[in-house]
C-alpha cells in the first residue's frame, strides 16, 4: 500500500468533520471504518414491522445487533450499556439529531464549582467551529433561546406538535425554561437533503434523508475534496516507527486480510470506546501500557450521560410516533444549584411519542396492559397518549470509570474487545432522582393521569466521553489542547475521548466542532506539526 | 405483515393450532374496535417467525399449557423464559399486522414513504420564555 499522508480511523460524527477540513490541503486522505456505507431502503421505516427493526438489526446496542461489521462489548460490570453503530455515518445514523451546544460554563467547572477540571480551551474558542459545523450538518432551531449565548439558526424549528405544546405550556405554568430544541433534523430542503416527514423512525435511521448522518453531509463533501473511505477495514493496531512517531496502522480488509498502511499523521476518531480500545491494544515496546499512554489516563474518567425518562399518560390524543423524536428542550435545572442536592445539572430532551409496537411494551411490562379481557381496552389508553421527556445528566469523570481490553472476548478478528468498568457516582444519582422529581411535576402540570419513571436508562450508554482527556499537562491528559498526542507527535484524538467532563448535554456537536478545531490547528502547523 | 420470512419449520400442525389458539386467547378480537384476534393466520405466522430461535422453549411451553384455556394466561405468567419471549413476539406481531395497524389508525403501509402530519402548534407561548431573559452562566 503506497504511504498517505493522513490516516483517518473511523468514519463517524468526527472522522467525517476532519476528514472533510483536512481535504482542502490536498494531501492524500484515506480513512477506514470497520462498517458499511448505509442504504437508506434498509432503514426500518421502509418496512411495515419496522419497530421490531429498530429492536434487533438496528438496535443501538452493537451486543444485540450483532452485525459482523460490530465489535462485541462486555458491559456486564456497567449499570448502562454502550451504545453506537459502526458504519460510514457511525452513531449518526442512528441517533436522533438532538444538537444542543455546550454552554459556557461547561468548559469552566473546577473554576466554577470546584470539580474535576477546566478544560483547555473554552466556548469563544469553538464557537466558529460550531458555527462552521451547524451549516454542513444543517441545523433546525429557533435564535433567542435564553439558555445560550446567540447563535445561528439555519433552519425553522421543527414543530412543536401537541406534545411539544403541550408540555412547553407546562413548562410556562411553573414558570420554568424551555426552548424548541436545536435538531440535526431538517425542517426544510437543505443542501441536498429533503425536508423531515415526520416518520417518527428516527432512531433507526432516516429513509427521507432529512436527518444529519454524516454518510450524507460531511462525506459527500470530503469525497468530492478527493478523501478515500475503505469500508469493513477493521483496525488491529497503531505502529509505531523507530522514530518516535506513528508509522501507520495494520487492518484486516473485507477479505479477512492483514494489511499495513503507512501514513504520515494518524488520526483516531473511534468513539469514547473504541478510541481507547485500539489505543490499548496498540501496546508496544515504547508504550507497554498502551500508545500514547504516559499518563495512565487511556480508557479512563470514563463518562456517560446518565439518563432518566420520565413518561405520562394522558387522557386525550398526542401525537404518538408521528414527528420527529424531538420537539422542545429544557435547561431550567443546567447551571449548579447546590440546594438541589448536587453539583452541576442536566437538559430535559422532551420525547414525542412512540409506536404501537412500543407502547404495548411499555404497556405490557409495567403492568399496565394485560393479556386476554381488557387489553384492548388498557392499550387504547396508551396509545398516542403517551409523551414526556429524558434528562441528559452531567457525568463527572471518575478514574475508576474505565475502559480496558476483555482478556476473554474478542471480535470477529480476533481483536480483544472492550470491557466496561463504570460505577453510578452519588451526584448522579441525586441529579436522577431530582430530575424525575421535577419531571413528574411537569408531566403532572400537563395533565399526565399516570407518569412512569426510570433511572438510570439501562441502554442509555449513547454518549462516551472522556477516556483521551486533553489537556495541557502530559502527566494529567492523553492529548495536548488541540487534540495531538502529548507522547506521539503525529497521532491525533478527535472523538468524544477528547472531553474533560461531559456538560449536560449531547455530545455531537461539540465532537464535531473539536474535529474541526483540531484540524484547522493542523492545518495552521503544517510546517511544524510534529515540532515540540 | 408481508416482510417477515413466514416458516412453519420447526412447529408441527398441532404445535401450530395450539400457538394460534393461545394467542387468540392473548390478544382476543374486538368487533367494535375492527380489530381481529392474534390467532389470525398472517399474525401467527409473524410470531412463528420470531420465535423459530426459541423454537424448543416454546414447544416445552405449549406441552405444559394443559386442557383447560381459562388457565392458559397464568401458566405463561409463570414459564420463564418461554412466557416473556411469547409475549414480546405477540406483541410485535399483531402491533405491526398491516390490517391491525389500520384499524388503529395509524396509516397504511410503512411509514416510509407515506410520512405523517404534524401540526406546528401555537408558537404563541413562547413569549413567556423571551420575557425571561437569560438564564446561562456567565463564565
Amino acid at each position: 500500500m503506497e504511504k498517505v499522508d493522513v490516516l483517518i480511523v473511523g468514519a463517524g460524527a468526527s472522522g467525517a468533520a476532519i476528514a472533510w477540513s483536512l481535504a482542502e490541503t490536498r494531501m492524500r486522505i484515506v480513512c477506514l471504518e470497520q462498517g458499511d456505507w448505509m442504504k437508506p431502503t434498509d432503514y426500518p421505516s421502509n418496512h411495515q414491522n419496522w419497530e421490531s427493526r429498530a429492536m434487533g438489526e438496528f438496535s443501538v446496542s452493537p451486543n444485540r445487533r450483532g452485525r459482523d461489521t460490530d465489535y462485541p462489548v462486555n458491559d456486564e460490570n456497567s449499570p448502562i450499556s454502550v451504545a453506537n453503530f459502526n458504519g460510514v455515518g457511525g452513531g449518526t445514523i442512528l441517533w436522533a439529531g438532538h444538537f444542543p451546544r455546550f454552554h459556557p460554563s461547561d468548559f469552566r467547572v473546577r473554576q466554577l464549582d470546584g470539580v474535576a477540571d477546566d478544560w483547555p480551551i473554552d466556548y469563544e474558542t469553538l464557537s466558529p467551529y460550531y458555527d462552521e459545523n451547524d451549516r454542513m450538518m444543517g441545523v433546525s432551531g429557533l435564535a433567542g433561546d435564553p439558555a445560550y449565548p446567540d447563535k445561528p439558526a439555519i433552519m425553522p424549528p421543527l414543530p412543536l406538535g401537541r406534545a411539544g405544546e403541550r408540555l412547553g405550556a407546562a413548562f410556562n405554568e411553573l414558570d420554568w425554561h424551555w426552548w424548541p430544541c436545536d435538531s440535526g433534523i431538517a425542517s426544510t430542503q437543505y443542501e441536498g437533503r429533503d425536508e423531515c416527514i415526520n416518520l417518527g423512525a428516527c432512531l433507526s435511521g432516516c429513509a427521507q434523508g432529512a436527518k444529519a448522518s454524516t454518510d450524507i453531509t460531511y462525506w459527500p463533501a470530503a469525497i468530492r475534496a478527493g478523501v478515500e473511505v475503505r469500508t469493513r477495514c477493521r483496525v488491529k493496531q497503531v505502529l509505531m516507527g523507530d522514530n518516535g512517531l506513528a508509522s501507520g496502522v495494520v487492518y484486516f480488509d473485507e477479505s479477512g486480510d492483514e494489511i499495513t498502511q503507512e501514513a504520515e499523521v494518524v488520526i483516531i476518531a473511534c468513539n469514547g470506546v473504541g478510541t481507547p480500545r485500539l489505543l490499548l491494544n496498540s501496546a508496544c515496546d515504547e508504550f507497554p501500557e498502551g500508545l500514547a499512554n504516559s499518563s495512565g489516563l487511556v480508557g479512563k474518567n470514563l463518562m456517560f450521560h446518565p439518563y432518566a425518562s420520565i413518561q405520562g399518560i394522558f387522557p386525550d390524543e398526542l401525537d404518538g410516533p408521528r414527528g420527529p423524536v424531538d420537539a422542545i428542550w429544557s435547561q431550567e435545572f443546567y447551571e449548579t444549584n447546590l440546594d438541589r442536592g448536587f453539583v452541576r445539572g442536566f437538559t430535559y430532551e422532551i420525547t414525542r411519542g412512540r409506536g404501537p409496537t412500543a407502547t404495548a411494551l411499555t404497556g405490557m411490562g409495567s403492568g399496565r396492559i394485560p393479556f386476554g379481557e381488557g387489553h384492548h381496552d388498557a392499550f387504547a389508553k396508551m396509545l398516542n397518549r403517551m409523551t414526556g421527556m429524558v434528562a441528559i445528566c452531567e457525568d463527572l469523570p471518575e478514574l475508576h470509570n474505565t475502559v480496558t481490553l476483555d482478556p476473554t472476548l474478542t471480535d470477529a478478528h480476533g481483536i480483544p474487545a472492550p470491557k466496561i468498568d463504570y460505577t453510578l457516582s452519588e451526584n448522579s444519582r441525586a441529579m436522577l432522582d431530582y430530575a424525575m422529581e421535577r419531571g413528574s411535576d411537569v408531566l403532572k402540570t400537563a395533565g399526565a393521569t399516570d407518569i412512569l419513571t426510570e433511572a438510570p436508562l439501562g441502554i442509555g450508554g449513547w454518549h462516551l466521553m472522556g477516556t483521551a482527556r486533553m489537556g495541557q499537562n502530559p502527566k494529567a491528559s492523553v492529548v495536548n489542547e488541540w487534540g495531538r498526542s502529548h507522547d506521539v507527535k503525529n497521532l491525533f484524538v478527535v472523538d468524544g475521548s477528547l472531553f474533560v467532563t461531559s456538560a449536560g448535554v449531547n455530545p455531537t456537536r461539540t465532537i464535531q466542532a473539536l474535529a474541526l478545531y483540531v484540524a484547522d490547528n493542523i492545518k495552521k502547523r503544517l510546517a511544524n506539526l510534529f515540532d515540540d | 405483515m408481508s416482510d417477515v420470512i413466514s416458516s412453519d419449520q420447526g412447529f408441527t400442525a398441532d404445535q401450530r393450532r395450539l400457538l394460534a389458539s393461545l394467542l387468540g386467547v392473548m390478544i382476543p378480537a374486538d368487533k367494535g374496535r375492527n380489530l381481529i384476534a392474534a390467532s389470525d393466520d398472517a399474525i401467527v405466522e409473524s410470531a412463528i417467525a420470531l420465535l423459530l430461535p426459541h423454537r424448543s422453549a416454546i414447544i416445552t411451553l405449549l406441552e405444559q399449557l394443559g386442557e383447560e384455556p381459562a388457565l392458559w394466561l397464568e401458566r405463561l405468567n409463570e414459564t420463564v423464559p418461554a412466557g416473556p419471549l411469547l409475549k414480546s413476539a405477540v406483541i410485535q406481531a399483531y402491533y405491526q399486522n398491516e390490517r391491525v395497524v389500520a384499524a388503529l389508525g395509524m396509516g397504511e403501509g410503512p411509514p416510509f414513504p407515506r410520512g405523517n402530519k404534524t401540526p406546528q402548534g401555537d408558537w404563541s407561548i413562547l413569549e413567556k420564555v423571551r420575557q425571561k431573559g437569560k438564564i446561562y452562566r456567565e463564565v
